[in-house]
C-alpha cells in the first residue's frame, strides 16, 4: 500500500472546506485543515504537506500573504501551491502566479471531480 | 431744331461727366470699404497701416506716406518714422515730414505712455526708414502740403500718420476727405478689433482661468506664457518656473498603461512633448503620477494665425478621484463576487457529492430533486459570473485576446457540446460549415464561445418540439450577404465571417425586437415558454461582438422562428487589453 500524499487545505468557509475535506479524503489523500492563514503556515512547518490548497480571502494573513512568507522562506516547503479562491478578477490570478502559484481555480466554477483530478495532476508531476 | 440737338449733346456731355464722376466716387467707396474689410481681419496695427498705405497708394500715387506707431509703450519704444513714396523724394522732403510729425507728436496729450517718460523720450531723434521710395539726396521736391492725422485706439495714440503731396492740385477737400475717411474708418476698426480681442481675451481668460482642468501654455521657446490657477496648483508652482523643462522635472512617472496593479515607470515627457509638437498632432498620456495626484494629460501643438506650430499647451486632468472610484467598484465587485459564490460553492460541492452517490444511495426521487438543486445553482453561479463580465465589459476592462483558431472545429465543438441539449425536445440540430478549407482566424475562443454557445442554448430553449436548428459559418462575400439583415450596413461586414444560427422556434415578438439586445429583457413569450435565463446573455454577446469588431443582429417571424447572425472581422477579433476573471 502506497503511502497518502498529504494536502494542506486552507480554507476559511467551513462548509466548502468540510466539503473538499470529504472529497479528497475519499478520492484517497491524507487532508490537513487550516483555517487562516496563520494556521496554514504552522501547518505547511509541521505536516510538511505535499500540496497546498490555498484560499486567498482568510482571517490573519491572507492567501497573498501566506505566498509572500513563502517565498522569503522558501526552505519552508517546496509543495505546488493551488489556489482555490473565489476571486476571480485578472489582477488576483496574476499577483497569484507572481507569486508562485501553480494554479488557479475559481471554486465555484470547478466540480469537485474536477478540483480532485487538478490535484491528481499536479501530485504526479512532483 | 439745331438748338435741340445742342441741348441734347450738351446733356450727353453732363452726364458723361457725371457718370464719371459716379464711377470715380464708388471706386473710392469700394476702396474705402476694401480697406475696412481687410481691416476686420488683420491683427495687428502694423498690418493695418500696410493696409491703409497700399489703399491710399492706389488711390493717389503721388502722396507720401509716413507713420510711426511711437508713442505707445515705455522709453525703450523704437522711434521710427516709416516713408512710403512712389515719386523720388529727397532729403529737404523727409526733414519737412519728419519735422511736422515730431511738431505733431510733441504738441500731443492723449500719448500712451507716462507724460515725463514720453517727453524725456521725444528728445532722442528719430529714425527713418523708407520703403518703396526713389531717394535722391539732392532731390529739391518740396512738400507744400501735409496733414497729420493720428489712429487712436482706446482714447490713446497708436499711430501718427502723415500725408503729404509735392503737387497742388492734389490740394483739394475732396481728396483729403477720402484720406480722412479711410484713416477713421481704420481706426474705428483697429478700435473694435481690440475691444472684441480684449473682450474675447477677457472672456478666454475667465474660463481658462475657471477651469478645474490645469492648463499651460508654452511658446516655441519653451517659455509658459498662460498658467491658470488649476495648473499651478496641481503642478504646485508659482512665478518661478518660467520655463516648460522645470515642469518636465516634476513629472517623471506615469502608470504603466493596461498594468493591473498600477505599476509605475519613468516618464521621458519632455520627449512625448517635443515629438506631439514636431508632428503637430495632439497626443494623450493616460496616467501620469504627480505626488499623491493622478493625472491624466493632453498635449496640443498651439498654432499662429499662418497655421504654423508656435507653441504647446499641456491640459492636465485631475484623474485620482476617478481612480479611487474605479479603484472602489472594482473591490465592490471583487467582495460581492467572493460573497455570492462561497455559498454557491459549498451547494455546488455537496450537492455533487450527493448525486455521485458516494456517501449512500438516492431514490428516483431524491437523484430528481438532487438534479434539480445542481440545475439551479449552476444557473446562479452563471448569473454571478454574467454580472462580473458585465460590469467589467461596462467599465471597459474586459480583455479580449484572439489567438489563431481553427473556426470550423471550434463551431464544430459548441454545436456537438449542445446537442444533449436537444433530446428532451427531440429537436435535430446541424452545422453547415464552409465547403473549402479555411485558414486559421484569430479569436479570442473563451468569450466567442459564450456567445456562439448561447446563441444555440437559446435556439434550442425557445425552439418547438422536433425542430430543426442549423448552425452556419462561412465568409461573406457580396453574393451572399443575407438579405435579411436589417440595419446593419452591409459594407462593414463585407469578408466577415459569419456564424449563423437558425432555428423553427417562437420567434421573436415584433415589439420586442428593438428591446432584445437590452440589459435584461425579456421577450413575453420568451418569458411563458421557459423561466430560466437572467436576461444578460445577448447584452452580453453585443457586448462582446462589438467590442472585438464584429456585428451581431437577427432576423425573426414570431411563431415561426430566428435567425441570429454573428460576423467577426476578417482578420479576427480585435485585441483590447483589460482584465478579465477566469470566470469569464
Amino acid at each position: 500500500m502506497s503511502i497518502k500524499k498529504k494536502i494542506l487545505l486552507a480554507e476559511d468557509d467551513k462548509f466548502i472546506c468540510k466539503a473538499y475535506q470529504d472529497g479528497l479524503t475519499r478520492a484517497g489523500f491524507e487532508v490537513v485543515i487550516a483555517h487562516d492563514g496563520e494556521q496554514a503556515l504552522s501547518k505547511i512547518k509541521s505536516d510538511k504537506p505535499d500540496l497546498i490548497l490555498l484560499d486567498l480571502i482568510m482571517p490573519s494573513k491572507n492567501g497573498f500573504e501566506v505566498m509572500e512568507d513563502l517565498k522569503k522562506n522558501p526552505s519552508m516547503s517546496k509543495a505546488p501551491v493551488v489556489i482555490l479562491s473565489n476571486l476571480g478578477q485578472e489582477s488576483d490570478v496574476k499577483k497569484s502566479k507572481d507569486l508562485g502559484a501553480v494554479d488557479y481555480l475559481v471554486k465555484s466554477n470547478y466540480s469537485m471531480k474536477e478540483v480532485i483530478e487538478k490535484v491528481q495532476s499536479f501530485l504526479g508531476k512532483s | 431744331m439745331s438748338m435741340s440737338i445742342q441741348k441734347s449733346v450738351n446733356d450727353t456731355k453732363q452726364s458723361v461727366k457725371a457718370r464719371v464722376l459716379t464711377k470715380r466716387k464708388n471706386e473710392k467707396l469700394d476702396a474705402i470699404k476694401e480697406t475696412a474689410q481687410k481691416l476686420s481681419a488683420s491683427r495687428e496695427i502694423e498690418r493695418a497701416m500696410m493696409v491703409i498705405v497700399r489703399s491710399i497708394k492706389k488711390l493717389f500715387p503721388d502722396v507720401v506716406i509716413a507713420y510711426t506707431s511711437a508713442p505707445i509703450g515705455d522709453e525703450k519704444s523704437p522711434k521710427v518714422i516709416y516713408v512710403h513714396s512712389q515719386q523720388t523724394i529727397g532729403r529737404t522732403y523727409l526733414e519737412a515730414i519728419k519735422k511736422r510729425m515730431i511738431e505733431k507728436l510733441k504738441n500731443m496729450t492723449y500719448v500712451g505712455m507716462n507724460k515725463i517718460v514720453f517727453k524725456s523720450w521725444m528728445k532722442d531723434s528719430f529714425h527713418l526708414e523708407l520703403s518703396g521710395v526713389q531717394y535722391n539726396e539732392d532731390d529739391r521736391l518740396e512738400l507744400l502740403y501735409s496733414i497729420n492725422i493720428p489712429i487712436k485706439v482706446s482714447r490713446v495714440c497708436a499711430v501718427l500718420t502723415n500725408f503729404s503731396f509735392a503737387r497742388k492740385n492734389m490740394l483739394n477737400d475732396n481728396n483729403l476727405n477720402v484720406i480722412h475717411t479711410i484713416v477713421e474708418n481704420a481706426e474705428h476698426r483697429i478700435e473694435r478689433l481690440k475691444e472684441l480681442v480684449s473682450s474675447e481675451q477677457s472672456r478666454v481668460s475667465d474660463l481658462v482661468g475657471s477651469m478645474t482642468n490645469g492648463v499651460l501654455m508654452f511658446d516655441n521657446a519653451g517659455t509658459i506664457v498662460v498658467t491658470n490657477p488649476a495648473a499651478q496648483q496641481f503642478l504646485n508652482i508659482g512665478n518661478k518656473e518660467k520655463k516648460i523643462t522645470d515642469i518636465f522635472k516634476k513629472i517623471k512617472e506615469e502608470i504603466v498603461p493596461s498594468a493591473e496593479a498600477g505599476k509605475k515607470k519613468e516618464i521621458d515627457l519632455q520627449t512625448q512633448v517635443y515629438n506631439a509638437l514636431a508632428d503637430g498632432k495632439p497626443k494623450h498620456i493616460d496616467e501620469l503620477l504627480l505626488g499623491q495626484k493622478t493625472l491624466e494629460m493632453f498635449i496640443a501643438p498651439v498654432r499662429d494665425y499662418e497655421k504654423n506650430v508656435s507653441g504647446g499647451a499641456l491640459i492636465l486632468h485631475d484623474i485620482t478621484h476617478l481612480k479611487e472610484i474605479d479603484r472602489m467598484k472594482t473591490e465592490f465587485v471583487s467582495i460581492a463576487s467572493h460573497q455570492l459564490r462561497t455559498p454557491l460553492t459549498a451547494i455546488k460541492l455537496f450537492i455533487e457529492m450527493l448525486a455521485d452517490e458516494k456517501v449512500g444511495s438516492l431514490t428516483k426521487k431524491q437523484k430528481e430533486y438532487v438534479g434539480d438543486v445542481t440545475a439551479s445553482t449552476e444557473r446562479m453561479i452563471k448569473l454571478v459570473n454574467d454580472l462580473l463580465n458585465v460590469s467589467r465589459l461596462e467599465t471597459g476592462r474586459l480583455k479580449i485576446e484572439p489567438v489563431p483558431t481553427d473556426i470550423i472545429a471550434f463551431v464544430k465543438e459548441i454545436v456537438e457540446d449542445a446537442m444533449p441539449l436537444c433530446q428532451p425536445k427531440g429537436c435535430t440540430i446541424t452545422f453547415e460549415p464552409p465547403t473549402e478549407k479555411i485558414a486559421k482566424v484569430p479569436i479570442d475562443a473563451e468569450l466567442l464561445r459564450q456567445v456562439v454557445h448561447n446563441l444555440i442554448t437559446n435556439a434550442i430553449r425557445y425552439s418547438q418540439d422536433r425542430g430543426k436548428i442549423v448552425i452556419s459559418l462561412q465568409q461573406l462575400t457580396t453574393d451572399n450577404l443575407p438579405v435579411t439583415a436589417k440595419g446593419v450596413q452591409m459594407s462593414n461586414v463585407k469578408d466577415h465571417w459569419l456564424i449563423s444560427v437558425a432555428d423553427q422556434g417562437i420567434g421573436i415578438p415584433k415589439e420586442a425586437k428593438a428591446k432584445i439586445f437590452e440589459k435584461f429583457y425579456r421577450a413575453d413569450n420568451a418569458r411563458k415558454a421557459e423561466t430560466e435565463g437572467s436576461g444578460l446573455g445577448m447584452y452580453l454577446a453585443k457586448m462582446i461582438m462589438e467590442t472585438s469588431g464584429g456585428k451581431i443582429w437577427f432576423d425573426s417571424e414570431e411563431g415561426k422562428g430566428t435567425t441570429f447572425y454573428v460576423t467577426i472581422p476578417k482578420n479576427g477579433m480585435e485585441a483590447k487589453k483589460g482584465e478579465r476573471g477566469v470566470a469569464a
